[in-house]
């Protein structure tokens, strides 16, 4: 069990989040502009590394917000945690 | 507002005849808290306007800590639940006139005011082992140093989502959402077991 601690709610359990996935995708600006490529890239294509991660978990039970969490995925090892949307 | 706190009320715990199954004595009470009125502020906490609206109508500044429980004018509570995100509790008798002065003290700013009187059960959990009880159903620390009397906090319980508001060491409302109200009162029941749990007078 993770325990992550929430910039405004403090150090909760896991099962208080939902997991949002990767924080650095980025969603293309222009969505009538952008190409197949571009939607696929972004829709299916992501990075799946052994190691450090920036990814997003929803405080669900708490402050209902979205936090940007650095976890790595091999030790579970969690680093900063701010806000997604300060 | 008014309609809606005037229409009949059935509690979500009817079907379980509480009244009938009350009494005796045990390490922890159980028991519905009597019905509120219950509203969602939401706002930018560093927004002046918007800060200055809800005193001048509540009488108290915005409660800033987390978890914080605020007495504001005409009996009603203040808790912050998020970083924009508060919680006003006011007495049934209220009948939604406090909220429509609040919520008309927003108008035209960056907050709003929502009802959700309806959306919650109130279950009071009281007596020596309330917290041992509540204690085996998540993760928070229910030590009164870490979490003392006079605060708030929302997290989960059991199978429910929970706004626990701590009144006493020994006294706790936990406000779930009302379709869970009666399987979190089952689970109540049966993790009290172990305490000797009774249904509150
Ligand atoms: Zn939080």
């Amino acid at each position: 069990m993770l325990l992550i601690p929430c910039p405004f709610c403090g150090a909760r359990d896991e099962t208080e989040f939902a997991y949002g996935g990767d924080a650095g995708v980025e969603r293309p600006t222009d969505p009538e502009a952008a190409t197949d490529e571009a939607w696929t890239d972004y829709l299916c294509f992501h990075d799946n590394p052994k190691g450090p991660h920036r990814e997003l978990w929803f405080h669900r039970d708490g402050c209902r917000r979205w936090l940007e969490v650095e976890r790595d995925t091999w030790t579970h090892e969690l680093g900063a945690v701010r806000l997604s949307r300060p | 507002m008014a309609d809606d706190a005037t229409e009949a009320r059935r509690s979500a715990l009817a079907g379980l005849d509480l009244g009938s199954r009350a009494g005796g004595a045990g390490g922890v009470l159980l028991g519905e808290g009597p019905a509120q009125e219950s509203f969602v502020l939401r706002g930018p906490a560093a927004d002046t306007a918007f800060a200055q609206a809800v005193e001048e109508v509540l009488g108290a500044g915005l409660p800033l800590e987390p978890g914080e429980v605020r007495e504001v004018c005409e009996d009603a509570l203040l808790i912050r639940l998020g970083p924009d995100e508060w919680r006003l509790m006011a007495p049934l008798s209220d009948d939604g006139r406090l909220a429509a002065r609040v919520a008309s003290g927003l108008a035209g700013g960056p907050g709003a005011l929502v009802n959700v009187s309806s959306a919650s059960t109130i279950i009071a959990v009281t007596g020596e082992h309330a917290a041992d009880l509540l204690a085996t159903g998540t993760g928070i620390d229910l030590d009164p140093a870490a979490f003392p009397p006079g605060r708030a906090v929302r997290t989960h319980i059991g199978n429910a989502q929970a706004l626990v508001q701590r009144r006493a060491e020994d006294a706790f409302d936990l406000h779930v959402p009302r379709s869970y109200a009666r399987s979190f009162w089952e689970w109540l029941e049966e993790r009290g077991r172990e305490f000797d749990a009774a249904v509150a007078l």
